[in-house]
């Protein structure tokens, strides 16, 4: 998820020179080039002759390990913002063995993605590698791809949460009909309790995915004139990400509490889910400012571009 | 010319409309009355509402789902007792039009123009039939009949002592219905919510009833109609159904929306909806609505459309359609209740919007379609446990 959406912004805000250069079929028929990398504005870029002087510490960069190219977004050095307006930056891409890998990523959970700190010390990027603003349109593409963000970003998020939700409860199914907690002497698949709670786990996935299908259309439709209506709808797109978030996490929830002592293993995969939507619900995206920004946008009060 | 569904989308939320203000005016009354009051059931009739899914050769609309869905809603989040006896009249005026035999529909329907029968009752088996010449003697009890005051028909399923089940089968039943006129209405409606529904008690007392006003089977298929009418019938009840916690929850989200504006808590500086953690939790509101919402919208759009080939089909869509509604109302009441959190003070009196609601949505919750059976059954389907027919 984390690839795709970064190397889209790669192909569609580099200048076409440079496009070119790493699109080019012979290149990307062989290894089509991966992105990774943090978007919150962090450290200073400087512009020298032919491009930037980068210095900055970025974190969450999923699938770092195996990125081609490492994006980073750092404050424009020396220039203060207009008022009223946030402080500009500057986002680059740089090729990932110029960049310094931390070892950071010892976590609860999404242990697997390797979402370590990285850093550009005082690294030179070329100017054919800074990405248009991602406020603006993108330099190409059609459909989805130009859809402002946070909007492009959500269907490919929700989407984790429904397949978490979705391997908890086949966990669950496979495990519970054959499987035994000690208090009973029935398997747990035969206890009206867990049937019910199941039941309800069950209910609430059909809630995710059909909704989801209706969400995805709704941002791939409703027409946008405005900013106000791109606010607007990446508000309402992040609220439903987050609502999918803690819809999945109650499904796991459930099934946790229904596996018994096997399931307080690492080698469990209830656990496992547990521990990864747990830690997924703490990026910036499904963060708890989504319900407060669509609550504050019914409410007729004023509501800022940004999360 | 045909309309598109979206047509009748927009024509109907205007047919709404033109009686909101009747229904919201109205919703005082009906709670003091515990039935609706003649100008609801004037509206709700002036709309056709009651013909909403009975089939069309008899003047009925046999709307689609997602239309059952959007009218009940509306109407509900203007008066929800209205909304309830909406659905609950709809439904059961469309058994009456689709199960009884050609010459009582006939009869029944030759003047549906000016005056619809609309239709209320139980069909839990509570009463017993004795097979008598030309017809059946029926004795018995049943609660919940929603509508029963404004009805014109009243229906009541039985067991017949005198017929020996099959081996493995289920008792055999009998579904029959009356003019109202022949039926004891008790005053036993005395309830948490949903007080204008009028969902009282109701006997049988050793009424003769006509072999012609009895019901074909609920396990058979419907003799007119066809589309969202000829579903396995537990689904059938499920769109219009969904639009009652749907229309709920949008009534609850706007109420809490206005009150926060004008109304500052004992011991804050600011109104309501200058908090911040209230904020968040009107969006947290406002994303479960539209989530309902998008949800029901595909939900009915592929269980109007899904095959069912065999008998454990039909039970299978039945149970998950079952849940879904569940689930829709434990979201509306999610929904209900945080609203009413943070109204404060003026939300307890019994005349305040909120506190209807919350009683309204507590209440509905008891009804059998919706209750923990909903859950197990879908869980059972979902860990491989047989599930037979029924709830």
């Amino acid at each position: 998820m984390n690839g795709c959406q970064e190397s889209a912004w790669l192909a569609t805000r580099l200048p076409d020179e440079t496009t070119q250069r790493l699109f080019a079929p012979e290149v990307t028929a062989g290894h089509f080039p991966v992105a990774a990398g943090g978007l919150a504005p962090e450290g200073e870029a400087r512009p020298v002759e032919g491009g930037w002087i980068v210095n900055a510490r970025s974190a969450w960069a999923s699938g770092i390990h195996t990125a081609d190219y490492v994006l980073a977004q750092s404050f424009l050095a020396g220039v203060e913002p207009e008022p009223g307006r946030p402080r500009p930056t500057v986002t680059v891409a740089a090729p990932r063995e110029q960049v310094v890998i931390e070892d950071t990523w010892h976590t609860l959970g999404m242990r697997g993605t390797g979402s370590a700190h990285y850093r550009f010390d005082d690294l030179f990027v070329p100017q054919e590698m800074k990405l248009e603003n991602l406020e603006l349109p993108p330099l190409r593409g059609e459909g989805f791809v130009t859809r402002p963000n946070p909007i492009f970003l959500v269907p490919a998020m929700y989407a984790t949460g429904v397949g978490i939700a979705r391997r908890a409860l086949e966990e669950f199914a496979a495990h519970a009909p054959a499987g035994y907690r000690r208090a009973y002497r029935a398997p747990i698949a035969e206890r009206e309790r867990v049937q019910h709670d199941i039941g309800e786990a069950q209910a609430m996935l059909d809630a995710i995915e059909g909704y989801g299908r209706y969400l995805c259309e709704q941002l791939h439709d409703t027409p946008i004139e405005s900013t106000e209506q791109a606010v607007r709808l990446g508000d309402h797109a992040r609220s439903a990400y987050r609502w999918c978030n803690q819809t999945t996490e109650r499904i796991v929830k459930i099934v946790h509490g229904h596996m018994g002592g096997a399931d307080v293993f690492e080698s469990s995969m209830i656990q496992r889910l547990l521990r990864d939507i747990q830690t997924s619900s703490q990026h910036v995206m499904p963060g708890d400012s989504a319900y407060v920004r669509l609550g504050r946008h019914r409410l007729g009060l004023e509501v800022r571009p940004g999360i | 010319m045909t309309s598109t569904l979206a047509d009748q989308r927009a024509e109907w939320r205007e047919r709404i409309a033109g009686i909101s203000e009747t229904l919201r005016g109205e919703s005082q009354a009906n709670e003091e009355l515990r039935r609706l009051s003649p100008a609801t059931e004037a509206a709700l009739r002036s709309v056709d509402a009651f013909q909403l899914c009975s089939p069309q050769e008899l003047g009925g609309i046999n709307a689609h789902p997602r239309l059952q869905t959007q009218v009940i809603a509306d109407i509900t989040s203007h008066d929800s007792s209205a909304g309830w006896c909406a659905l609950i009249g709809a439904h059961e005026s469309a058994w009456l039009a689709s199960r009884l035999p050609d010459s009582a529909v006939e009869r029944i329907f030759s003047d549906a123009d000016s005056r619809w029968p609309v239709t209320c009752g139980s069909i839990a088996p509570e009463g017993v039939a004795e097979q008598v010449e030309g017809g059946w003697m029926v004795t018995g009890r049943w609660g919940w009949a929603s509508g029963i005051h404004h009805s014109d028909y009243v229906l009541a399923q039985c067991r017949i002592p005198a017929q020996e089940p099959e081996p493995g089968k289920p008792p055999p039943l009998v579904t029959v219905a009356a003019p109202r006129s022949d039926v004891v209405v008790e005053d036993t409606w005395h309830t948490l919510g949903m007080r204008g529904t009028g969902s009282t008690h109701y006997r049988y007392d050793n009424v003769f009833v006509p072999d012609e006003m009895c019901l074909a089977g609920f396990e058979r298929p419907p003799m007119r109609g066809d589309g969202w009418l000829a579903r396995p019938t537990v689904t059938f009840l499920t769109a219009a159904g969904y639009g009652f916690p749907l229309g709920v929850a949008k009534r609850a989200v706007e109420e809490i929306t206005a009150q926060a504006t004008t109304h500052t808590r004992t011991g804050q500086r600011a109104s309501i909806s200058e908090q911040q953690h209230f904020q968040g939790d009107l969006g947290r509101c406002v994303a479960q609505l539209e989530v309902m919402e998008g949800f029901g919208h595909h939900l009915f759009e592929e269980l109007l459309t899904a095959p069912v080939r065999s008998v454990e089909d039909a039970v299978r869509m039945d149970d998950r359609a079952r849940a879904a509604l569940r689930w829709a109302h434990q979201t509306a009441e999610e929904i209900v209740r945080t609203a009413h959190e943070h109204a404060g003070g003026p939300a307890v009196y019994s005349d305040n919007v909120l506190g209807r609601l919350l009683r309204d949505i507590q209440t509905v919750s008891q009804h059998v379609i919706q209750t923990q059976s909903a859950y197990i059954r879908r869980g059972q389907h979902q860990l491989g446990i047989p599930v037979r027919p029924g709830l």
